[in-house]
């Protein structure tokens, strides 16, 4: 079920209203959660549910196994049960059928002749999330930073919590947890702003992402034979699709998750309007990247080893997280970009210059910001024609073609006739960059409609400036959401 | 809890009211428009696509029959509400229509061709019949082919959310009177489309190097029957009429000869004449073609006297006392 369709506009208030009305208790109220977060997954494909119950049961007991035993080997076997498990999992589903092909080529470059097998499986939406959310409850019980669930409703309200269960926000065990164990009580303010959240996830989605999607494809998928500057708009364009469509994401499930009293970890500050490509990275899909730092990047040592082994695991977690996102050397090739950007700061030890936010209490960035944000932007916009290209060769031949025909007076007439054939989505791009001016005057704020202008009638043209905007600039051919492939 | 409820229910109650208020507006700003398809609707449902001979079918009919000629040629009052990419449910909810808010023509003639008999496959151009679906026959016509559409006549705002921002710029446009009156090319339902030959049927031959067979389902032979049978409620003569269709197309459809059967049994089993132009000798000519099966200005050219002289021979025969007719 996706957030932007009409099935879940149906299937949000049913229970809402049963989970505060009807259910009293908290293991009432997390049966309830397991049978949405059921309904909600399964209404893909129900069979994916089997594997996702395989997986939590699996973990589920193998945490309690852990606890069980005292001797190190043991714990550690048990959870080596756990990683083979879900890591295995995610191989055989999102992986196997690449590794199997690029082996497969590579063994044609050496001249030796084989048939990869192929599996041609579907893949399971979200296994990526909820894989890696298993793995912190398990890694986090045989740390001993967090005692195994005994009680299986909690558990399983907690790996199955519909708003995050498909694209995140990938939480902690040890965040989480607690809040399913603990009853809930009904806080209108929180409620409140979680549909103000979701209100402005949906206008990234359907008005800013889905009608970018529509030139991005339109540009990358004829790239070769579209001048230099469309080329640079289709990847300008792409960052704010991808932009507006997963932290869109992230704003509904975590408003949504505020409606039934959860709190979800925050997954987008703001990214673009870093000043350097580590600020960057501390600001967009958090959840991945404090994920690797936490399970990946300090287990390796972390920074503790020296330069060399500073390198190599800044290398590592960039590879990893662009593995991911799926099995395409696209993707690791967007992670090794990424870590070339990051290695002059670590190298520098400039990559915890900007912590805070930029041009606090005032209204415009100094220049110095200026350019640097700008500066940012645009290696952030060169690095997602990897991620959006169809393989490397796409990549390369559209990143070279970027600065062909700029002074041509032909190309900006192709140009004007490829945005004519779009002339629609003028009020869509209107929006995408009132999206921006928005999320920079709310930058201090966890979202774009947070803590708006006290007077009510001002607040309310705020809504209804968003709502219309969803209603009549939005896509709604109910697009998924790019992450839920990953 | 009680107090969130209400101030959402509040506030609900608040955008529900301005959506209904803001769709009855942009609703009114379609139903104002008087050009493209839009404006053969709203002739349709405001009564004023008054008729003598009135022609409708699909895409065939809407680019084959100029009303207009047609009336100079034989001085009866000719509307055309042919309807692009529509089968025969749709063209009957849109006759039903018609026949609600006009007195009944004289003539009905209903176009037939290759893939009449085709089953519905959805709506074409869907955003056409939102203003229009609290006309009951329109409704049912367009439930039956799509069902999902109930939220288009029923959930505020909604058809302008799922057509995109298209359909509210034609609303915009219609509100405001900012028409291209000028530049419209549909006149009294038929629309001219002086096109070069546009080549996609070379490539329908290359992909079916062993010809075409279309589908012939009962589901719309009764549709036929049904149609035929309420313009003569009416009070209607009705004629099926099959338009031009390149003889290129005709050699390589392996049915033709069993579709074009059925409508001759139809007709006869209706009492209703059958009109085929497809053997008309331009036939064999692309240069009266757009398409495979559809005329340009040439051709319509060509076969508007032979529709004007049909129908004014049907219709002066059928003036005839009975003891006259030959």
């Amino acid at each position: 079920m996706l957030f932007n369709s009409f099935t879940f506009a149906l299937f949000l208030p049913v229970v809402f209203a049963l989970y505060w009305g009807v259910c009293r208790t908290v293991t009432a109220r997390n049966l309830l959660l397991i049978v949405a977060g059921c309904v909600f997954y399964g209404w893909w494909d129900w069979r994916f549910l089997l594997l996702l119950a395989a997986t939590s049961m699996t973990d589920y007991g193998v945490a309690i196994a852990m606890d069980r035993v005292a001797d190190p080997r043991r714990r550690k076997a048990w959870l080596w049960v756990s990683l083979v498990g879900n890591l295995g999992t995610l191989g055989i589903f999102k992986y196997h059928d690449f590794f199997a092909t690029s082996l497969a080529d590579a063994l044609a470059r050496a001249g030796i002749a084989t048939q990869p097998v192929l599996l041609h499986v579907v893949l399971p939406v979200g296994i990526s999330f909820y894989t890696f959310q298993a793995l912190s409850y398990t890694i986090d019980v045989y740390r001993r930073r967090i005692a195994p669930v005994r009680d299986l409703p909690s558990y399983l309200a907690f790996i199955s919590f519909f708003p995050q269960l498909c694209a995140g926000p990938i939480e902690r065990a040890s965040h989480m947890l607690p809040q399913f164990a603990r009853p809930r009580r009904f806080e209108p303010d929180q409620a409140t702003d979680g549909l103000r959240q979701m209100l402005w996830g949906l206008f990234k989605k359907v008005v800013v992402a889905d009608n970018c999607a529509t030139l991005v494809d339109r540009i990358f998928g004829d790239s070769a034979h579209l001048p230099g500057p469309l080329l640079v708009l289709g990847a300008v364009l792409f960052a704010l699709q991808i932009y507006g469509d997963f932290s869109g994401y992230s704003d509904i499930a975590i408003g949504c998750a505020r409606l039934f009293g959860f709190e979800l970890m925050r997954n987008f500050a703001y990214p673009y309007f870093s000043r350097d490509i580590a600020e960057f990275w501390r600001r967009w899909h958090i959840s991945l990247s404090t994920w690797f730092r936490d399970y990946v990047y300090i287990p390796l040592g972390g920074s503790r080893g020296g330069t060399w082994m500073s390198v190599r695991n800044t290398f590592a977690i960039f590879l990893l997280s662009g593995f991911w996102h799926g099995a395409n050397w696209t993707f690791l090739a967007w992670g090794f970009l990424n870590a070339l950007y990051f290695l002059p700061l670590l190298l520098g030890g400039r990559n915890r210059t900007h912590l805070g936010t930029v041009a606090p209490g005032r209204w415009l960035p100094s220049t110095g910001d200026a350019l640097r944000i700008t500066t940012t932007f645009a290696l952030t916009c060169l690095a997602w024609v990897f991620f959006r290209a169809e393989d490397l060769d796409h990549a390369f031949a559209y990143l070279a073609r970027m600065g062909d025909g700029w002074l041509r007076p032909g190309a900006w007439q192709r140009c004007a006739a490829v945005l004519g054939e779009h002339l629609l989505l003028a009020p869509a791009m209107v929006c995408a960059v009132a999206l921006f001016v928005v999320e920079w005057v709310q930058r201090e704020h966890a979202h774009g409609l947070e803590r708006l202008p006290a007077q009510r009638p001002l607040r309310w043209a705020i809504y209804l400036a968003v709502l219309a905007a969803v209603v009549f600039v939005g896509d709604h051919g109910e697009q998924q959401f790019i992450y839920f492939q990953f | 809890m009680a107090r969130f409820l209400r101030r959402f229910l509040w506030s609900a109650l608040l955008v529900a009211a301005l959506a209904l208020a803001l769709d009855a507006l942009l609703m009114h700003g379609l139903r104002r428009r008087t050009t493209d398809v839009f404006g053969v609707w709203n002739d349709v449902v405001h009564g004023r696509a008054g008729a003598d001979v009135l022609f409708t079918g699909s895409s065939r009919s809407l680019v084959h029959f100029d009303a207009a000629a047609i009336a100079a040629r034989t001085g009866l009052r000719c509307y055309n509400i042919g309807m692009d990419g529509t089968q025969l449910d749709l063209q009957l909810g849109r006759l039903r229509t018609y026949l609600a808010h006009h007195p009944a023509p004289r003539l009905v003639v209903q176009e037939v061709d290759i893939i009449s008999l085709e089953p519905d496959s959805g709506l074409y151009f869907a955003q056409q019949y939102a203003p229009y679906l609290g006309e009951p026959a329109v409704y049912e016509a367009v439930r039956k082919v799509a069902p999902d559409h109930w939220k288009d006549r029923w959930l505020p705002l909604y058809p302008f959310m799922r057509h995109g921002p298209g359909l509210t710029a034609l609303a915009v446009q219609g509100l405001l009177g900012l028409e291209d009156t000028l530049h419209d090319p549909v006149h009294l339902g038929f629309e001219l489309r002086d096109w070069k030959w546009e080549g996609s049927f070379d490539n329908f031959l290359k992909d079916h190097p062993d010809g075409v067979r279309y589908h012939e389902s009962p589901h719309a032979e009764a549709t036929l029957r049904t149609l035929i049978r309420t313009a003569r409620a009416a009070g209607s003569l009705v004629v099926l009429c099959y338009t031009p269709e390149l003889v290129e197309n005709q050699r390589i459809t392996l049915n033709r000869a069993s579709i074009l059967g059925t409508f001759a049994r139809v007709a006869r089993e209706e009492g209703v004449p059958f009109w085929d132009f497809s053997q008309a000798p331009f036939c064999a000519d692309r240069g009266f073609f757009y398409n495979s099966q559809h005329l340009n200005a040439r051709g319509v050219a060509r076969l508007t006297p032979m529709v004007a002289d049909s129908v004014k021979t049907l219709l002066e025969r059928a003036a005839q006392p009975p003891s006259a007719r030959p």
